[in-house]
């Protein structure tokens, strides 16, 4: 089936196709649209759960991790400062090896407040354990939050699913419905041991001496390890079921690319027409969009980039003292290969900028023309 | 009620300290509850004394959680136990003075306010105790930690947990107090049977932290409720107030002296305290004499 | 999971991904923590302490309490043949010992005592605890000293024969306290039990006169307790006039049911509790009786009760007044002499010494003069080996004299002349007689079976002394009124006996008191601190932090505290209502 859906109610239809039990939600604008369409789809009754009206995102974090323990499938849904003030509960989530999903729609941290587009709040959580993947269109909104839970309860691990505000979260797009028995049977129903059980009474989340813990963050950082290879299996199984293939990072022309195009979340879509266009014009430019950020699918992108001459990585977000993250990571990624390209790394779009196809054709114009960046770096956009 | 040790819900072996209260509280309260019963621990004393993994102290389920988040992690556990029609296991947040009046709050505000059905007891001994003894918003005035030295003592009174929670009208709430362990086991049990959020503070005596020798743990708790410094009582759908214990109205300074925290206090200071308790117990007479039993909310 | 063993991860791979439980703390023995333990050790209640007849007071309470009143008279019986006789006559040290007392008031002992013993005592038997030693024991006087030691020395297998010169056994009991305090039905119903046991009391022998000394000394061990019945002589002029008579004498021809003419007025010389009867007596014969005492009400030495309820039956009191001389006309008493006297200083006894005012004499009319200002004892018959001072027989602490294998007990060898000291000096005897005749030493065992501080024995420890729990007993530590914790008490009103109506007190001699009901009982008992004996009340149990206290079972009585967990905390300790804990160093 189907329907013209924006990308916050191609979420919420996810999360009632994946049967979640237990749903707990704050406002923040601009994910509110996600958790007032299952607050309807709760109260019709068509989504049989919980749905907890806490009174902040870290409640709304706490009560989820509580009945993830507790043996539930748990979401929630967040943006920018809501996701930072749960900080710590990421920890936990991931600590306690709960296999949550919960969508980030990607906003600015204040100050000043600023409601639109920008990676650096879900990036900000880089280090809290939780997959995060980051896509593109309202289709792969859907699409992602049902291989979320599937990924998720494999490996025992939180989910954070994270695109763009207002570029997706507000823009109505067709999405295609699974039927519900379709992804009841590709999705295995929620059957965990280790919960809150009085008939088998453990205590979880606990003291844990220094005789242990290492190796307990060992096993936490090995499940990570284990992921790339259960993200890329969930994306064939997808396929086989729905018709629609996902995997870690997607790739267009890289095969004879000199160039390579990398981007993530909304931004893929213009760089995608910028790369049709320069391949007419006969540049041998490549596009890799990253998907999966969190474990970072480091073979997967090397072996796309390695012995490529230049890699231009566009990104919406910075941390603060170095430059963008996505290019940061490549770059740490692809460090020890002796093929290694020379890397630009760009910083557009911020604050919910529009990052036209004129700007990206302007970013890789100009690292075409350089032979190394001048800097770490590079802002693009900015007012001269 | 008599048990045998390997029939109640905590084990021996526990990492409690010599004469804790807090430990008394946890195990009169399951003595009510029984072993259908989930608790919800945030940072507070009870990390520890509930034992280091891989073991445990609780032969009931525990979740232990972050240290602001007892009133969210209960209502989470509670969600997914209704889903799963568990409706008649019990979810007990069991927090310290810390979790409660401070950090914790905020969570616990929001889950009375939905009315979770929860059973919240905050075991109060006045201060940050598992990490030495710092003031929290529950420790009494003029009270030695070691971030309120005797030379600059806690200023202004205890925060009033108790008001807090009726103002949320959350049908049951009630203070008890190791001393009196029965109680506190009927009050829990009175809780089981009402729907909702409620509210058990309970002063839980520390002797560490308030400089006591452990033998003397429960007759200084017993001396608070004495000396009206912490009266006894319940308070029903957040308007009506029942007095459970007749205090003996022996004067503060028994309590205070009683006390290595309180050695430093002057005998001014000692009558304004004494002032300061008259006049809260004055209070809540009038609000036990002036209850709205006959003003039912209409329909 | 194994709750008592720590868990060892190998290697990495061992260690789990999920921060879960597998097992208890159990295998954490915080035992390890303490350097003082607590332990439980039963003291010594003041009232068993202060009962000279030795009764376990504390533990025939809590009987009570639990409605269990035959195993509360039993109790009772252990220690003392005479509970119906003691819960009437005895002035109740154990009550002024009480803890109670100083709390509000003083547990109603006394009529408990009294309430067991004639709720249980006529269809319940007496059981020996030993089996015919062999042994025979002659016992002189069949009063309470006498007819104790029969008891005692019958329960632990002897054959007994009591010697009475009287007609009746029971001497003091049935010749000198008046029938309105102790029917005679009640007394002879519990001497009943002591024959029952296969004492022989061989009555109308008076030694010395129809049976000889030498013969007692047949016997393995020989116990006498003849007591002191010898009124004194004030030594006024006409003293021997008729109508003047002994206060002991005249309320033995009461008792015996001889006809006593007394006339419209009588006077009572003297102030203590033969006095005292014999006043009362009189009144009840009809007479008009005034009582004349040389000291003050303060110093009057009868039980105030006694005195009190003369009083209000209408005897008149003229205190500070001392007889002079006997008004006759002929032979025969018309009135007496009085003169004032004064308080002066104060006597070894710390009371104040009356002092003669001259010149202040009166003479009173009076149709019977009863002078009752002490009595002695008559050792005539003793031979001279056993050794007498100031009309006492010496003896130790257990009645032994100065003659191996005689023993001596009562008013003749005690100073202090009263029913329950008496009871005490009689099972101290038996105890010592026992002993001796098995050949150990009641050195052995004195420690064990002497109860506080005051001389008073218990039979139980003594039958108990070579079993192993009975060791850990504290038989010498009394638990004071601070050793209470009076958090556990609340105060209640102590049950008060109804009395029989002044206006039936006369020309009858029916009970005074009325006893006290069961419900009454019940409120009293349950008043009862339990100084220093563990009831299983729980609060050890239920207060300990560390689950390190359980009941022993539900047929055993007591805890086990297990020390693998306790971390001596000493709440336990502290807390227990009555003290029935003490800490210790490890």
């Amino acid at each position: 089936m189907k329907k013209v859906l924006m990308g916050n109610h191609a979420a919420s239809w996810a999360v009632k196709l994946a049967d979640v039990k237990m749903i707990a939600a704050y406002p923040i604008t601009p994910q509110t649209q996600i958790v007032e369409e299952l607050s309807e789809m709760c109260g019709s009754g068509e989504l049989k759960a919980k749905f907890l009206k806490v009174e902040s995102e870290h409640s709304a974090m706490a009560s989820c991790i509580a009945a993830s323990s507790a043996g539930v499938r748990a979401f929630t849904a967040t943006s920018a400062n809501g996701l930072a003030l749960m900080h710590e509960l990421l920890h936990w989530a991931s600590g306690a090896r709960l296999p949550l999903v919960m969508v980030n729609v990607n906003r600015a941290m204040a100050p000043g407040w600023n409601i639109w587009a920008d990676q650096s709040d879900s990036l900000s959580q880089r280090d809290t354990g939780w997959l995060q993947l980051y896509v593109e269109d309202n289709q792969e909104v859907l699409d992602t939050v049902l291989q979320a839970y599937y990924i998720a309860e494999k490996v025992n691990l939180p989910v954070m699913v994270c695109y763009d505000a207002f570029f997706l979260s507000h823009t109505y797009e067709a999405v295609d419905i699974p039927e519900k028995q379709a992804v009841q049977d590709w999705l295995p129903p929620h059957a965990r041991e280790n919960i809150l059980n009085t008939k088998d009474p453990r205590a979880f989340n606990g003291l844990v001496m220094p005789d242990v813990y290492m190796e307990m963050r060992y096993k936490l950082q090995q499940a990570h390890e284990e992921a790339v290879a259960v993200v890329k299996e969930a994306g064939e199984s997808f396929a086989k079921a729905f018709d629609r293939s996902y995997s870690t990072i997607e790739t267009v022309y890289c095969d004879d690319a000199e160039t390579v195009l990398v981007t993530s979340s909304s931004t893929t879509s213009p760089a995608r027409l910028v790369v049709e266009a320069l391949r007419e014009k006969g540049m041998k430019i490549g596009l890799m969009k990253v998907r999966l950020f969190r474990p970072f699918p480091v073979d997967d992108i090397c072996q796309v980039l390695s012995g490529k001459k230049k890699v231009v990585v566009i990104d919406r977000n910075i941390s603060f003292g170095k430059g963008g993250i996505f290019a940061d990571e490549i770059r740490g990624a692809i460090a020890n290969d002796p093929q290694a390209p020379i890397i630009f790394g760009y910083i557009t779009g911020l604050g919910g900028r529009d990052i036209t196809p004129e700007l990206v054709e302007d970013i890789v114009m100009e690292a075409e023309k350089n032979e190394r960046p001048e800097r770490l770096a590079l802002w693009k956009g900015l007012k001269s | 009620m008599r048990m045998k040790a390997s029939e109640e819900l905590i084990t021996s072996g526990h990492l409690a300290c010599q004469g804790c209260g807090g430990t008394m509280v946890m195990r009169h309260a399951l003595r009510a509850l029984g072993d259908n019963t989930v608790v919800v621990i945030p940072a507070c004393c009870w990390t520890i004394i509930a034992g280091q993994f891989p073991y445990s102290s609780l032969r009931v389920p525990i979740l232990h959680t972050a240290f602001e988040t007892a009133g969210a992690a209960a209502s989470g556990v509670r969600a997914a136990l209704d889903i799963q029609g568990k409706e008649d296991t019990n979810v007990l947040a069991f927090a310290g003075d810390g979790g409660t009046f401070d950090i914790g709050l905020q969570s616990l505000s929001g889950a009375a306010e939905r009315n979770e059905d929860i059973i919240y007891i905050c075991y109060d001994n006045e201060a940050y105790m598992n990490t030495g003894i710092q003031r929290s918003s529950a420790t009494p005035e003029m009270a030695w930690t070691t971030t309120t030295p005797s030379t600059r003592p806690k200023s202004g009174p205890k925060k009033n947990m108790i008001q807090i929670l009726a103002a949320h009208k959350a049908p049951y709430c009630a203070t008890a107090n190791v001393a009196w362990p029965e109680d506190l086991t009927n009050k829990v049990k009175k809780a089981m049977t009402i729907r909702g959020t409620k509210f058990i503070h309970v002063l839980s005596p520390c002797p560490p932290g308030w400089k006591i020798s452990s033998e003397y743990s429960i007759e200084v708790a017993r001396l608070a409720t004495h000396c009206n410094v912490f009266p006894i009582y319940e308070v029903y759908d957040g308007e009506r107030y029942h007095i459970n214990i007749q205090p003996k109205n022996i004067p503060v300074t028994e309590y205070l002296k009683a006390q290595g925290r309180f050695r430093h206090l002057t005998d001014e200071e000692i009558e304004h305290i004494q002032k300061r308790v008259d006049y809260e117990w004055k209070i809540l007479l009038q609000r036990e004499m002036t209850d709205s039993y006959h003003m039912n909310m209409p329909a | 999971m194994s709750d008592h063993k720590p868990i060892v991860y190998k290697n990495c791979e061992d260690v789990p991904a999920v921060v879960m439980s597998e097992a208890s703390m159990l295998w954490n023995k915080t035992g390890a923590w303490r350097y003082i333990k607590p332990k439980y050790c039963d003291k010594v209640p003041p009232c068993n302490q202060g009962c000279p007849a030795g009764n376990d007071v504390e533990n025939f309470v809590r009987l009570a309490e639990e409605k269990k009143y035959k195993e509360a008279w039993l109790s009772i019986k252990e220690e003392n043949p005479f509970p119906r006789v003691c819960g009437r006559v005895c002035y109740y040290p154990c009550e002024t010992a009480c803890n109670r007392g100083q709390f509000d008031r003083a547990v109603s002992i006394n009529a408990l005592e009294r309430f067991i013993g004639d709720y249980v005592s006529t269809d319940t038997k007496i059981e020996r605890l030993q089996n015919d030693s062999g042994k025979k024991v002659a016992v002189v006087g069949s009063g309470p000293a006498g007819l104790t030691t029969a008891y005692h020395l019958a329960r632990l297998g002897h054959g007994v024969h009591v010697y009475e010169a009287d007609e009746k056994p029971g001497g003091v009991l049935r010749y000198g306290i008046p029938e309105y305090r102790l029917p005679k039905k009640v007394l002879d119903e519990e001497i009943q039990d002591i024959i029952n046991l296969g004492v022989t009391i061989d009555c109308n022998k008076k030694v010395g006169e129809t049976i000889q000394w030498e013969a007692l000394l047949d016997f393995d061990a020989v116990f006498v307790a003849t007591g002191a019945h010898k009124s004194r002589n004030v030594g006024i002029e006409n003293e021997e006039a008729q109508g003047v008579m002994p206060g002991l004498g005249f309320l033995k021809k009461v008792a015996q049911g001889k006809k006593v003419h007394l006339g419209p007025r009588t006077v009572v010389v003297g102030g203590g509790n033969t006095a005292i009867d014999a006043a009362r007596t009189a009144m009840r014969l009809g007479s008009q009786v005034t009582i004349h005492y040389y000291r003050s009400r303060n110093e009057i030495p009868a039980f105030k009760e006694e005195v009190d309820e003369a009083q209000k039956e209408g005897v008149h009191f003229d205190m500070l007044s001392e007889p002079v001389r006997v008004l006759v006309d002929g032979d025969k008493a018309t009135g007496i002499e009085m003169r004032r006297t004064r308080l002066g200083d104060p006597d070894e006894s710390g009371r104040r010494r009356p002092v003669s005012v001259e010149g202040s004499e009166y003479s009173v009319d009076a149709t019977t003069i009863i002078i009752a200002i002490g009595e002695d004892t008559d050792l005539e018959y003793l031979p001279s080996e056993i050794q007498e001072e100031r009309g006492r027989v010496i003896v130790d602490a257990f009645g032994a004299t100065s003659r191996p294998g005689v023993f001596a007990g009562g008013d003749m060898a005690i100073a202090n002349h009263n029913v329950a000291y008496a009871i005490g000096s009689g099972k101290a005897a038996a105890i010592a007689i026992d002993a001796y005749l098995k050949g150990s030493h009641v050195s052995d065992i004195v420690a064990q079976t002497t109860i506080g501080e005051y001389g008073a024995m218990s039979m139980s420890h003594y039958i108990e002394a070579g079993r192993a729990h009975a060791k850990n007993r504290y038989t010498k530590s009394v638990v004071s009124y601070n050793d209470i914790n009076l958090n556990y008490f609340e105060e209640q009103e102590r049950s008060k006996q109804t009395k029989l109506e002044l206006s039936e007190r006369h020309q009858n001699f029916k009970e005074v008191h009325q006893g006290l009901s069961e419900d009454q009982i019940q409120n009293d008992a349950q008043r009862c601190f339990h100084c220093g004996v563990c009831t299983m009340c729980d609060t050890c149990y239920i207060y300990c932090p560390d689950i390190a206290i359980e009941h022993k079972g539900d047929a055993a009585w007591g805890y086990d505290i297990n020390f693998d967990y306790c971390k001596g905390c000493g709440i336990c300790v502290h807390e227990c209502p009555r003290n029935a804990m003490m800490m210790e160093d490890e």
